[in-house]
């Protein structure tokens, strides 16, 4: 089978062949028909993620079909899968234990510890895979994976009764947690890259009520902020746009070091936090979302 | 319904999708998609 590889940092992907990987116990065989490119993959070739395991096949966005199972699966051929970035968590520490798996200090992540699905077929354990639906082709279904499951967990840590949402960076995951957003009733204002028309046009498109520049203030308070930009000067810009009691979410795995800022900006109960990977409850609960009408 | 929106890539241009993301050219997902069922909707490089 044909897989694309990263040999080392800084590098760029190297299309090797392989034999097809035989399952183990707990994982499948999946025939990749689809995986997404995401921004953490960037991160992984830039060798900013802590140990990364090389050579490693990236990818965690993954549409596949099951091919074959290992000892303890039970699942047709055929079914169709799908894989996220959490891989393995070991479900007995005090995170596992209290619905944050996400946490989990022996977590293994798809595309970073174990190889993804840069590739013609991958293996995953079947517990850490979601069902998806037929109403997608596996090409529309794959962002869902990592961008449509962060950006639906990065509105959730938002809090609740939200009337306006901004949103700095409008790549994949904005634009999937837009329409979430949309759907809920919430205003959003769209930032991007100062001169960034087309994301702006793109934002406007999906109902967005304001787009523009990162640089700009909204005309009324933000309740909440959501920063899919890798860019840490965007921190004290988002906290300056939210009122007070307003949260400033970071969704991103990795970010360029945060400017100082006064304190004023942080000053009435403001919330700075991130939000990190995944947990399959979210995959619950966000994968049947999307074909609510 | 959700609706996402992609630019597709074949398995071997992995590399134009990752440069393509980092340079900000794309609007929506960048995805790449093994076999031939989509290949109409895909950006081949060596085309």
């Amino acid at each position: 089978m044909k897989v694309m590889v990263l040999e080392q940092q800084g590098g760029s992907l190297q299309c090797q062949e392989r034999p097809i990987p035989t399952p183990g116990k707990g994982q499948v065989l999946l025939k990749v028909e689809a995986c997404a490119v995401c921004r953490t993959d960037l991160h992984l070739l830039d060798g900013e993620l802590p140990d990364i395991r090389y050579p490693i096949v990236p990818g965690h966005e993954i549409i596949g079909r099951v091919v074959k199972c290992g000892p303890g699966v039970v699942l047709e051929k055929g079914v169709r899968l799908g894989v996220p970035w959490l891989g393995y968590s070991c479900g007995k520490c005090r995170y596992c234990l209290h619905g944050k798996e996400n946490l989990c200090d022996q977590a293994r992540f798809t595309g970073y510890q174990i190889d993804g699905g840069f590739a013609e077929y991958t293996l995953a354990d079947h517990r850490f895979c979601f069902s998806i639906s037929s109403h997608y082709s596996a090409a529309e279904a794959a962002p869902l994976m990592c961008a449509g499951l962060i950006g639906y967990r990065s509105l959730v840590m938002c809090g609740n009764d939200l009337q306006r949402l901004g949103i700095y960076g409008f790549g994949a995951a904005a634009h999937i947690v837009a329409q979430v957003a949309k759907w809920q009733g919430m205003e959003v204002h769209a930032f991007t890259r100062p001169g960034d028309e087309a994301s702006q046009r793109f934002a406007q498109y999906l109902g967005a009520t304001w787009a523009g520049s990162s640089e700009q203030l909204p005309e009324a308070p933000l309740d909440a902020a959501i920063i899919f930009a890798p860019v840490g000067e965007l921190i004290p810009l988002a906290l300056r746009a939210v009122r007070k009691g307003g949260v400033v979410v970071c969704g991103g795995i990795h970010m360029s070091d945060i400017p100082s800022f006064p304190y004023a900006l942080l000053w009435g109960e403001r919330q700075l936090r991130s939000v990190a990977n995944l947990t399959r409850q979210d995959g619950r609960a966000f994968y049947h979302w999307p074909l609510r009408r | 319904m959700i609706q996402t929106r992609t630019v597709c890539y074949p398995l071997h241009a992995a590399n134009d999708a990752l440069k393509d993301l980092r340079e900000g050219k794309l609007t929506g997902a960048a995805v790449l998609v093994m076999g031939p069922s989509l290949a109409s909707e895909m950006l081949d490089v060596d085309s």
